[in-house]
């Protein structure tokens, strides 16, 4: 496999009157071409943000991507891009999904100009041969009459409808990587499932790399490849699908899929998770996790645990796996076990 | 569309209609005639002649059948009271000319410049250029218009003589009462165009926009203007109307002879046929550009409809 993504120490933070918002810590990861990876995490973990941060797309935000951060692009450094560089860059290189169709769309644009402005800014098109590309890409997308369809305005289109539109609205210069930001989170449950086998039925067809970001594990399951548990803008925790689903040992992912509901447990009460995340305008000494943790050690609130390496692909932060600490199972709803 | 529009037009006639109504009896109830001062010292027969002959002897609402009578047999307004031979309709039709030809200027540079301010202000939030635009839109919205008038009069004719002080004529004539009824206009398009900027470019679809690679002009050329631009245009309506009827204040700053002295001097003088005459008019206008700005507001944003085309 060939790397296309490397993201080195990154750090996102937002300057505000109350101080700078470190919404993401110092996170590396890399993307492989033609992989999905999925980017997990309860609200405000920062998975939006690092999704954002690959297209350095802060422009009038007060985010800011500090020095130091390294993102390499398919051989290209992101963080050295001029401005206009940059604009060539986002769209034709990297694709992004937003999450809510209801407002990502331009209510006064049709959707072939909206589709069609990506080939008419990369790829020099004119305006109608952008439109005749747009019908292909609305086809592509299972968009029923596109010939018809170009000509509407989003208030025109069903929530499902218009998120096919924003896919084909990322897909329309052919990018290497598509960000998929919460895809199906405004969607109800029907939309959600038709919309993700659509991304993956793409994903097959045309070999595009994916990140997928949400908060749902359960539409992870079966879509991605590998999966990256953030926390407090950290990635707490990271494997293969089969690893993080089975075999993981982190008690966030463990928090995570114990709330998931399971037919198994009809009738009981669904485990939550007591607490709030840190807040991220405070500096955070030890694990970020440590004032939620059920096996909180000393150690936890004093250090930030190292990673360690579980397999070649499965990665932890937490000091449990530390030889020191004291050996805790795998709570028995997923399924016991100790691994490694 | 067109069905609309024309049910739009008829509902002005009934609009009129009550206008008229109501500023005729009101008109009435208010102390005094236009003939009160003309004929205080004439004879007392001569008098009741002069009352009989424009038929304000008889009751107000004999009067108002009369005028009435008169709109939809001979399509008149009638002539004016104070200065006999002077018809209603003429007096609009030629004075607010001389208003309308000011005051449009005035709109459209304060529309076109409030606009662009109000973006630019928007785009540099809290940054030097919002700060000094703020200021003058304060300055803009609060200072009155005949102070401005006469600081611009001393600024560009005395101190430096740049335009005539005052009169009507030479496109020089017409420079400063233009800048004076621009400045408010300006000011309020720029508080509306940028209170609504900052809306729209904190909305996703500007992200998306950004997102595909569009650069910042693009992003406020394809996007950010004309989803930002229909608050603005909800004010350009009345500010129309209220040209054509003329600035009672630049006027008499001026010289002007627009409509604007007339319709103070024929209030003051009771004088009924102009008073009621303006009061149609301007309603009239008024009705009219506000089915205007309806239209433009279809045009420019599809997601609304007009009551009839669905």
């Amino acid at each position: 496999m060939e790397r296309l993504l490397e993201v080195k120490g990154l750090h996102v933070s937002f300057h505000t009157y109350a101080g700078d918002i470190k919404a993401v810590r110092g996170i590396t990861f890399g993307v492989e071409k033609g992989e999905t990876l999925a980017l997990v995490g309860e609200s405000g973990c920062g998975k939006s943000v690092t999704a954002k941060a690959l297209m350095r797309l802060f422009d009038r935000t007060s985010g800011e991507i500090l020095p130091g951060s390294e993102i390499t692009f398919d051989g290209t450094d992101v963080m050295k891009l001029t401005k206009k560089e940059l604009h060539a860059f986002r769209g034709a290189q990297i694709g992004m999904i937003f999450q809510d169709p209801m407002t990502s769309l331009d209510p006064t644009m049709t959707i072939g100009r909206q589709v069609g402005e990506c080939l008419v800014i990369h790829q020099g098109l004119s305006m109608k041969e952008a439109q005749r590309q747009a019908i292909e890409l609305l086809r592509m997308v299972d968009i029923p009459h596109p010939e018809e369809r170009v000509k509407s305005y989003p208030h025109q289109l069903s929530g499902g409808m218009r998120q096919r539109v924003v896919i084909a609205t990322a897909l329309a210069c052919n990018p290497k990587l598509i960000i998929a930001d919460e895809p199906t989170t405004a969607l109800d449950v029907t939309i959600q499932a038709q919309v993700l086998d659509l991304l993956r039925d793409l994903k097959q067809r045309l070999g595009t790399a994916i990140i997928l970001v949400t908060h749902d594990l359960g539409i992870v399951a079966d879509f991605s490849d590998r999966i990256q548990v953030m926390y407090a803008g950290q990635i707490v925790e990271r494997g293969t699908t089969h690893e993080i689903f089975k075999e993981c040992m982190h008690p966030y992912t463990w928090a995570l899929l114990r709330s998931i509901p399971r037919d198994s447990q009809k009738g009981t009460t669904l485990y939550s998770l007591n607490g709030t995340p840190p807040d991220l305008l405070l500096p955070i000494t030890g694990c970020p996790f440590a004032s939620r943790c059920e096996y909180c050690m000393p150690i936890c609130r004093q250090q930030l645990p190292p990673e360690t390496d579980l397999s070649q692909t499965h990665r932890i932060c937490c000091w449990l796996q530390h030889p020191k600490a004291p050996k805790v199972a795998r709570p028995a709803e997923l399924g016991g076990g100790m691994n490694a | 569309m067109l069905k609309y529009i024309l049910k739009r037009i008829l509902y002005m006639f009934f609009v009129l209609l009550i206008v008229t109504t109501i500023t005729f009896f009101l008109m009435h109830f208010i102390p005094g005639d236009p003939l009160t001062a003309m004929v205080q010292k004439l004879p007392e027969q001569t008098k009741i002649n002069y009352y009989a002959k424009y038929g304000l002897d008889k009751p107000v609402y004999i009067q108002y059948l009369v005028f009435l009578k008169g709109i939809f047999t001979q399509g008149t307004l009638g002539e004016s009271i104070r200065f006999p031979g002077r018809n209603v309709m003429d007096v609009l039709q030629k004075y607010s000319g001389f208003s309308s030809e000011i005051g449009l200027v005035a709109v459209a540079i304060g529309f076109v410049i409030g606009v662009i301010l109000g973006t630019l202000a928007a785009l540099k939030q809290n940054k030097l250029p919002d700060r000094v635009l703020g200021v003058i839109a304060i300055l803009g919205i609060s200072v009155p218009v005949y102070i401005l008038g006469t600081v611009f009069q001393y600024l560009f004719t005395v101190k430096w003589p740049l335009f005539p002080t005052l009169g009507w004529g030479t496109p020089a004539h017409k420079v400063l009462p233009i800048l004076c009824m621009s400045f408010a206009p300006l000011a309020t398009y720029t508080r509306y165009m940028r209170s609504s900027v900052l809306d729209v470019i904190n909305q996703d679809y500007i992200t998306m926009a950004e997102a595909k690679g569009l650069s910042f002009s693009q992003v406020v050329r394809h996007h950010v203007l004309r989803n930002s631009i229909l608050p603005s245009l909800t004010i350009l309506g009345p500010n129309v109307a209220d040209v054509f009827t003329g600035s009672f204040v630049i006027e008499s700053i001026f010289s002007i002879p627009g409509l604007g002295s007339y319709y103070i001097t024929a209030v003051n003088d009771r004088d009924f046929p102009m008073i009621i005459g303006c009061a149609m008019f301007y309603t009239a206008i008024y009705v009219l550009s506000l089915l205007v700005v309806d239209i433009l507001y279809v045009i420019i944003d599809p997601r609304i409809r007009l009551a009839q085309d669905k």
